[in-house]
């Protein structure tokens, strides 16, 4: 069946014969003198006012709905549409010939007992459509921020992960370029490393999730191409439970802490370079701990903030995707700057 | 001829080394690290010839070239710098980019050469205009080389050829006018308020009409600086009121 002829009988064809069948008992047992042609009559035209009624009241707080200070509209629509109905049931009833005179009495003697009930049919009528459009309304709305927020995220994430600096390809380039004339086998390997490793940040699927097993393989990728860069200075040691190879987690979410450390590192102290990467199950999931030496240099601030923007980022992102603040510490003990980042199991 | 070269990466420095390897008429005097090494070696070994890295997080090349008084002969590269790149090209000092041929070596070596020393000026405009943004300022103090985040600077004021920075604890003298750091330091809240003063808007506390129908800002640390009336304008639309 036709979905608008559905509604139809039952929002309103229903509830009309219903109303009409109870009018018309109502009536009979309060004025037992009144013919069968009358009680019908007065039903019918009530029934038929008070549906037309609804039906506008529908109308009028679909286009237009009154909240707050200005409710008392829908009250006033209410009672002006009752009174209308009452006065248009009493004109019709009282202009048709046959009707007798203690039946016309009966009807203004019934006048508030008929208007309650109008206020209250046509009351529920507006209660329910006001509700029904309300939650319309706030279903849309939910749905368009539900959306916007999707956009947002994508775009802030695609923003993230296109952290891939000119600066590092070109200066891993030049690396190969040098070595290619002292060491072919070991640009060979390093051409081979930068291309798996931008490979790796290019890949479509990893907008999302990976596993630590993963994620490991491409920051490796990234710490071996610093070491050809960094020469012997730059030494790394992983520790990663085995417990959390499987794990998933967001994907290069590694490598800016990894990049911020070596910064750090080199740039920030003498001698050899130490990084430390550690990875362990806990309770609510997977934690990661990048430790690196760290030169306290009052005088010398700048550093600080300048990589404040790597860290950051990785904060956004981790926030974006589980909603939890905190998820990335830092702390400073005894010259090694160590980095912490809890990723929650989804 | 004496050369040395500045750069992080030792590979890098091997390319430049190579690179060189082909002019016997130039030595190579050492090889550097950083822009502290650097300053420290071109002050000893007086180098004619300076292959200078640009991006050095803890003093960059452009930083440490305007702590020399006289700088020497340089012929910078960068791996990727798009405002440097800009500026080299608006400057016209030579350049190379990462990774480089012989060819394009052999060009910029006679260039540097053969520009060595004439044109100052150029290497400062150079160096202007590469500060797109300036996040921190490198000065020389008591002797020994500062680095001064622009965050913790709350004002500087102009004097003759110099400027004074002050920051909380201190103030510094650098050779530089007003001007050339206003570039450089609008992108990191600075506003110049009077002919002779910028200010760090962060440091404001409020404005104030002062004598005679003057405005005058009041710092956070209690100082007062004065405001022209072309500089209330700018305060006016860099705070949004």
């Amino acid at each position: 069946m036709n979905p608008a002829v559905q509604k139809f009988i039952l929002l309103t064809l229903l509830p009309a014969t219903a109303g009409f069948g109870l009018l018309c008992l109502i009536i009979s047992e309060s004025a037992p003198s009144a013919t069968t042609g009358i009680i019908a009559i007065d039903a019918g035209t009530s029934v038929l006012i008070l549906t037309l009624f609804s039906r506008m009241l529908n109308l009028n707080l679909k286009y237009y709905r009154p909240s707050g200070r200005k409710s008392w509209i829908i009250a006033a629509w209410i009672l002006v549409y009752s009174l209308i109905w009452w006065f248009s049931t009493s004109l019709i009833i009282t202009s048709v010939p046959l009707t007798p005179v203690a039946y016309r009495d009966l009807l203004y003697d019934t006048f508030v007992l008929r208007l309650s009930l109008a206020l209250l049919i046509l009351g529920c009528v507006a209660l329910v459509s006001w509700i029904r459009g309300q939650s319309a309304e706030t279903e849309k709305i939910n749905a368009r921020l539900a959306e916007v927020r999707e956009l947002n995220r994508q775009a802030e994430l695609h923003n993230l992960r296109q952290q891939l600096k000119p600066h590092f390809l070109f200066n891993s380039l030049n690396s190969i370029h040098a070595l290619i004339l002292h060491n072919p086998e070991k640009s060979r390997q390093m051409l081979l490393n930068l291309s798996e490793f931008l490979r790796g940040t290019l890949r479509k699927e990893n907008l999302s999730m990976q596993t630590v097993e993963q994620e490991m393989r491409q920051t490796n990728l990234y710490l071996e191409i610093e070491q050809v860069r960094f020469g012997d200075r730059l030494k790394v040691t992983t520790e990663i439970d085995e417990a959390c190879l499987n794990f998933r987690v967001p994907a290069l979410i590694l490598q800016p802490v990894v990049e911020n450390a070596i910064k750090h590192g080199i740039y920030n102290t003498e001698g050899d370079v130490n990084i430390n990467i550690q990875c362990r199950k806990t309770e609510e999931g997977c934690s990661f701990s990048i430790s690196n030496p760290f030169e306290i240099n009052p005088a010398d601030k700048s550093d600080r903030t300048g990589a404040g923007f790597g860290l950051s980022s990785i904060k956004r992102r981790l926030f974006l995707l589980y909603s939890k603040q905190h998820l990335l510490t830092t702390f400073q003990h005894e010259r090694i700057f160590t980095t912490n980042i809890n990723i929650p199991a989804t | 001829m004496k050369a040395i070269i500045i750069d992080d990466e030792v590979l890098a420095r091997q390319n430049v080394a190579d690179a060189l390897s082909k002019h016997p008429e130039i030595m190579l005097a050492g090889e550097f690290r950083d822009g502290f090494e650097g300053i420290k070696a071109i002050q000893e070994l007086q180098p004619d010839l300076v292959f200078l890295d640009i991006q050095m997080p803890r003093l960059n090349g452009f930083e440490m070239l305007e702590l020399l008084d006289k700088p020497p002969a340089v012929v910078f590269i960068t791996a990727f710098d798009e405002f440097a790149m800009k500026a080299f090209e608006l400057s016209a000092v030579d350049y190379l980019l990462k990774p480089f041929s012989q060819e394009r070596f052999d060009n910029a070596i006679s260039k540097a050469i053969r520009l060595r020393q004439a044109e100052p000026e150029k290497l400062l405009a150079l160096q202007e205009q590469a500060n797109h943004s300036t996040a921190r300022i490198a000065l020389r103090h008591q002797g020994e080389i500062r680095i001064v985040p622009t965050e913790n600077i709350i004002y500087i004021e102009a004097w003759d050829d110099y400027v004074k920075i002050h920051t909380a604890n201190e103030t510094y003298v650098k050779k530089q006018t007003l001007t050339k750091l206003e570039t450089g330091l609008q992108k990191s809240g600075f506003i110049r308020c009077h002919r002779s003063y910028l200010v760090n808007s962060t440091q404001i506390q409020a404005i104030n009409a002062g004598e005679s129908d003057q405005w005058e800002i009041r710092l956070k640390n209690g100082f007062h600086i004065p405001v022209s009336r072309q500089g209330y304008q700018r305060v006016k639309e860099q705070l949004g009121i």
